[in-house]
C-alpha cells in the first residue's frame, strides 16, 4: 500500500462516531478488568518492594553502600536521573511542540505521554534527592532567607538543575490537568456511582463544556504550549550543563545541550511506543491510536537516533582536531578501554539498530517497533553511563585510576525506580481517560464545521 | 471560481527582479572590485561573508525542500517552487567557492596553508589544500546533485500530476538529511572554524545552520510575500504568511539557543584554547559588535516577533524578514573578520563592505529570476497543493 498524497493521512481506523470514541476510552474505567489491573499492580509491587529495600539499606548506612569511590563519585544515581529525566521529555514536546506545529495526529497519544512525562520526572527526582546523602535536608537546595543564614550557590548547574526540572515539572503538571477538566467533567456526567461523581465533579471544577468555557481553555491550551515549549529544550540542555561546564575531558564539549535534548526525545518516544503498543492492544484502543500515528512516532525515534550519532561522530572528530591530547585519550578509551563494552551497547542500541526504522514495513510492524523501542531504552541508559563513568574513572594522574562497578544496592534503586513509574501508569490507566476525548473528538471527522471536500465542484 | 485550476502563465515576466538584479549586480561588482584595489586581505574576507551568505540562502531552501516531502507538510506546497528557485543561488555560490580557491586561499587560510606551528601540524592531515578542495567540491557536488533531482521531479509533476514524482522526491529527501547534516557541518568547519585553525567547537556546525535556516526562511517569506501582494501567487492565503512567520521565529529562537550554549559552556569552563576565540571578538571595538549581534540577531526580533497577530501583516513581515537577513550577514561578519587582522586604525566596518551585500543581493534576485522562468511558479499538479491553498489557520 502506498500513499496518496492528496488526501490527509486519516487520524481513525474505519468510522468512528463521537459517541463511540468517548465509549471506547471511559470503557476501561467504567467497565475495568481488575484481575489485570491488580495483576499489574502486583509486578509493581515486587518492583517497589525490592526499591524499597534497597532504599532501607541506603537511608541505613548511607551512600557508601553504593558502588562510588575515588575517583568515579557519580554513579548509577546520576546516571538514573539523566536517564528518567529524558524519558519525561516526550510528553511535553508531543503536547506543546507538536500542538503549535499543528500535528493533529498527537491528539490520541498526548494524554498518555504527559501522564509519562509526569510519572518520569517525579521517579527522576528521587535519585538526586537521594544523592545528596540526607534527603531530609532537601528545602536547603531552594534558595530562601532562612534562620541558618545560609545561601545556595547560584553559579552551580546543580542548582540550575532544582530550578530547571520543578519549572519543568510544574508546568507539565499544569498542562496535564487543564487537558484533563473536560474529560473529568465528560466522565462526571457519564458516572452513575456517587463516590466517582463526588470526585469527578470536584475535579472537574464545575465545568459546563459552554462556549465561553472552550474559549477560556483553548486560550490557555495555547498559551501553556508556548510556555512549556522552551521547557523541552532548557531541561535536558541545563541537565548537559552539569557536565559540559565542567573541565573533564568528555564532558566539556559545546554540542552537549541539543545533544542531550534530542537523546531525550529518542528515549522518551522510545518509552512511549513501548508502553502504548501495549496498552493500545489492552484497552482495544487500535482502531484510535492508529498504526499512522506509531508509525510517524518511529520517524521521530529514527530522526532524534541519527542527531545523537550525529553527535558522537562529531564528538570523536573534535576530539582529534582539538589536539588535545587527553581530550583524545578520552575518546580512545571509551571505545577501546576497559568499559568498550558499555560503548559499543550504546553504539549498538542508539545507532545501529533504529536504522531499521528505514523500512517501512519495520515502522509499521508492532511487534518489532515493541523490540526497537526497548533497545533505544537500553541503549539511553548505557549512553548516560557511558558519559557519566568513562570520563571520570581514569583521572588526569595514573595514580587516580579505578573501575567502577554497582553494588547490588544500586540495582536495587534502578529497579524501584521502575516500580515507581510504571505504578504510577497503571494507576493513571485504571482510573484517568488514557486519551484526551475532548481533544481527540475535535479532530473527528464531521468536527469542523468550515471543512469542505475538494473536488465536486466541477 | 474555481481553486482547483491555478493557471498561473509561465510568460508572466518579473522584470522587475531581472532589472534590478543586474543593476545590483553591477552596481555591487564595481564597489567590489574598488574594494580589492583598496584592501585586498579584507576584500577577500568580505568576499567569503558574501560566500557564506549566498551557501545560506541556497542551501537553506534546499533543506526546506527536502523537509516538507520528509514530513508530508501541505502548507508550504504553494510556494515551494520560491524556495526551488532560491535555491539555484548555489551555482553562483560554486563559482565564488572556486574563484576563493584558486586565488583567495593564502589571503583567507594562511594560518593552516603557511607555516604551521606545532598544533596546527597535528590537523594538516585535514587541513591541507588538497583535502580542502575535495571536500569542497564533493559539498557542492552533492548540493547541484539533489537540487537537480528534486527540480526534476518538481518540474516534470508539473506536465501530468503523477504521485510517483513525489515518491520519488520523499526518497530523495531522506538520503539528503544525511548529506546535508554531514555535508554543512564540514563547510562551516572547513570555510569559518579553520580560519582560526587552533579553535575548535562541536557546536559549530549547528551553529552555521541555524543561521542558515534563519536567513532562507527570511529570504522565503519576503519574495512570498513580494510575490503574493503582487498577484502571482493566485489562491495563497494570508494564512501562509503566519507559518513563515513561525518558523522565523521558532528558526531565530533556536539560533539563539545554539549560540548561548556555545559561548556559556566555553565562558564557564574558561579554558584559554577555547575562550581566545571569543576574546577576539569582544577586545579592541569587536565588544560593540558582539552585543549587536545579541539584540539586533535576537532580542529585538524575538519580541517583536512574538505576537500571533504580527505575523500575518504582510508590510510588517516583510519587514522583519529584511531585518534578519541582515542580522545574518551581521552573524557571519562577526564571525569571519575578527580573523583578520587589520592594519592600524583599519575601520571595523567601512562603507565599501556594503557593495560586498549589494552584489549578494543582486546575484540571489538575478538566479530567482532566471530560475522562475524555466517553470510555473506554483507546482500546479502537485497532489498535495490542493490541501496547501485550502491551508486555513
Amino acid at each position: 500500500m502506498s500513499l496518496d498524497f492528496s488526501k490527509p493521512i486519516p487520524l481513525f481506523e474505519g468510522k468512528v462516531s463521537l459517541s463511540q470514541l468517548d465509549d471506547a476510552i471511559a470503557a476501561p474505567m467504567e467497565k475495568p478488568d481488575n484481575t489485570r489491573f491488580l495483576m499489574a499492580m502486583g509486578v509493581c509491587s515486587i518492583l517497589l518492594a525490592i526499591g524499597g529495600a534497597s532504599l532501607f539499606q541506603l537511608l541505613r548506612y548511607g551512600t557508601g553502600s553504593w558502588g562510588l569511590n575515588s575517583p568515579v563519585f557519580w554513579g548509577w544515581a546520576i546516571v538514573n536521573f539523566v536517564f528518567w529525566v529524558g524519558i519525561g521529555h516526550a510528553g511535553t514536546l508531543i503536547s506543546a511542540i507538536l500542538f503549535l506545529m499543528r500535528q493533529k495526529w498527537r491528539n490520541s497519544i498526548a494524554r498518555f505521554a504527559e501522564a509519562m512525562t509526569i510519572f518520569a520526572v517525579i521517579t527522576a527526582l528521587t535519585f538526586p534527592l537521594l544523592h545528596t546523602g540526607r534527603p531530609w535536608l532537601a528545602h536547603y537546595l531552594l534558595p530562601y532567607p532562612n534562620e541558618r543564614a545560609m545561601w545556595v550557590n547560584f553559579r552551580s548547574p546543580l542548582l540550575w538543575d532544582v530550578f530547571a526540572v520543578s519549572t519543568y515539572f510544574t508546568v507539565s503538571l499544569v498542562f496535564w490537568y487543564v487537558g484533563l477538566i473536560p474529560d473529568f467533567a465528560t466522565m462526571r456526567d457519564r458516572t452513575k456511582h456517587k463516590i466517582k461523581k463526588f470526585v469527578y465533579s470536584l475535579f472537574s471544577l464545575g465545568w459546563r463544556h459552554s462556549n465561553r468555557h472552550w474559549q477560556h481553555y483553548e486560550r490557555t491550551y495555547l498559551i501553556l504550549a508556548g510556555l512549556a515549549t522552551p521547557l523541552v529544550l532548557s531541561v535536558h540542555s541545563i541537565v548537559s550543563f552539569d557536565f559540559a561546564v565542567s573541565l573533564i575531558p568528555g564532558w566539556h564539549t559545546t554540542i552537549f545541550p541539543p545533544y542531550f535534548v534530542a537523546g531525550a526525545i529518542f528515549s522518551g518516544f522510545a518509552m512511549v511506543v513501548t508502553v502504548l503498543v501495549v496498552v493500545r492492544v489492552v484497552y482495544k484502543l487500535e482502531h484510535i491510536i492508529t498504526l499512522d500515528t506509531l508509525e510517524r512516532m518511529n520517524k521521530v525515534i529514527m530522526a532524534t537516533g541519527l542527531m545523537v550519532g550525529y553527535a558522537y561522530g562529531m564528538e570523536f572528530f573534535i576530539a582529534w582536531y582539538s589536539g588535545v591530547e587527553a581530550e583524545q585519550y578520552v575518546f580512545l578509551n571509551r571505545a577501546f578501554g576497559p568499559y568498550a563494552w558499555a560503548y559499543w551497547i550504546m553504539i549498538t542500541c542508539n545507532v545501529v539498530i533504529p536504522q531499521l526504522f528505514w523500512f517501512r514495513q519495520v515502522r509499521r510492524s508492532v511487534g518489532l517497533m515493541f523490540v526497537i523501542s526497548i533497545f533505544v531504552n537500553i541503549g539511553m541508559w548505557f549512553e548516560r553511563f557511558v558519559i557519566t563513568v568513562t570520563s571520570l574513572h581514569r583521572d588526569f594522574l595514573p595514580s587516580s585510576w579505578g573501575y567502577y562497578s554497582p553494588t547490588i544496592w544500586d540495582v536495587g534503586l534502578y529497579i524501584g525506580s521502575f516500580g515507581v513509574f510504571f505504578t504510577g501508569v497503571v494507576l493513571f490507566a485504571r482510573f484517568m481517560p488514557v486519551i484526551a476525548m475532548a481533544e481527540l473528538k475535535a479532530v473527528a471527522p464531521g468536527a469542523q464545521p468550515t471543512h469542505h471536500h475538494g473536488g465536486h465542484h466541477e | 471560481m474555481s481553486k482547483h485550476t491555478v493557471d498561473y502563465n509561465a510568460s508572466q515576466d518579473y522584470k522587475t527582479y531581472k532589472l534590478l538584479g543586474a543593476v545590483l549586480v553591477a552596481l555591487g561588482g564595481i564597489g567590489v572590485l574598488g574594494a580589492f584595489q583598496a584592501d585586498v586581505y579584507r576584500s577577500w574576507h568580505w568576499l567569503l561573508i558574501m560566500f557564506l551568505f549566498l551557501v545560506s540562502i541556497g542551501l537553506g531552501n534546499l533543506f526546506l525542500i527536502a523537509l516538507e516531502y520528509l514530513v508530508n507538510a501541505n502548507w508550504s506546497t504553494p510556494i515551494r517552487r520560491i524556495s526551488e528557485s532560491l535555491s539555484g543561488v548555489l551555482v553562483p555560490a560554486a563559482g565564488f567557492a572556486l574563484v576563493m580557491l584558486a586565488f583567495g586561499s593564502h589571503k583567507l587560510f594562511h594560518h593552516w596553508i603557511e607555516p604551521p606551528d606545532a598544533i596546527v601540524q597535528g590537523k594538516v592531515s585535514y587541513l591541507n589544500m588538497q583535502f580542502f578542495t575535495v571536500r569542497v567540491i564533493l559539498c557542492f557536488g552533492a548540493w547541484l546533485l539533489f537540487r537537480a533531482l528534486f527540480l526534476k521531479n518538481s518540474r516534470a509533476q508539473d506536465k501530468d500530476g503523477d504521485q510517483v514524482y513525489t515518491r520519488n522526491n520523499v526518497k530523495y529527501s531522506t538520503v539528503f538529511m544525511l548529506v546535508f547534516a554531514i555535508s554543512i557541518s564540514v563547510a562551516a568547519m572547513d570555510w569559518i572554524m579553520s580560519l582560526d585553525p587552533h579553535w575548535f567547537s562541536t557546536m559549530f556546525g549547528v551553529y552555521y545552520f541555524a543561521g542558515t535556516l534563519v536567513s532562507a526562511v527570511s529570504v522565503l517569506t519576503l519574495f512570498t510575500i513580494h510575490l503574493r501582494e503582487k498577484g502571482y501567487l493566485p489562491g495563497v492565503s494570508r494564512d501562509t504568511y503566519y507559518s513563515l512567520g513561525l518558523m522565523m521565529f521558532a528558526f531565530n529562537t533556536f539560533w539563539a539557543y545554539i549560540a548561548f550554549s556555545q559561548f556559556m559552556l566555553i565562558w564557564y569552563a574558561n579554558l584559554p584554547e577555547e575562550t581566545l576565540w571569543f576574546i577576539k571578538r569582544w577586545e579592541g571595538g569587536w565588544m560593540y559588535v558582539t552585543c549587536a549581534l545579541m539584540i539586533f540577531h535576537f532580542v529585538l526580533p524575538f519580541f517583536l516577533l512574538l505576537s500571533r497577530t504580527v505575523k500575518t501583516i504582510p508590510s510588517f513581515l516583510a519587514f522583519m524578514a529584511r531585518w534578519l537577513i541582515l542580522a545574518h550577514f551581521l552573524d557571519l561578519y562577526w564571525l569571519v573578520m575578527p580573523n583578520y587582522i587589520p592594519k592600524e586604525g583599519a575601520s571595523v566596518f567601512g562603507l565599501v563592505d556594503i557593495s560586498f551585500i549589494v552584489l549578494a543581493i543582486g546575484c540571489i534576485m538575478l538566479w530567482f529570476h532566471k530560475e522562475c522562468s524555466k517553470a510555473n511558479l506554483m507546482p500546479i499538479k502537485d497532489p498535495k497543493l490542493q490541501m496547501g491553498l485550502e491551508f486555513k489557520l
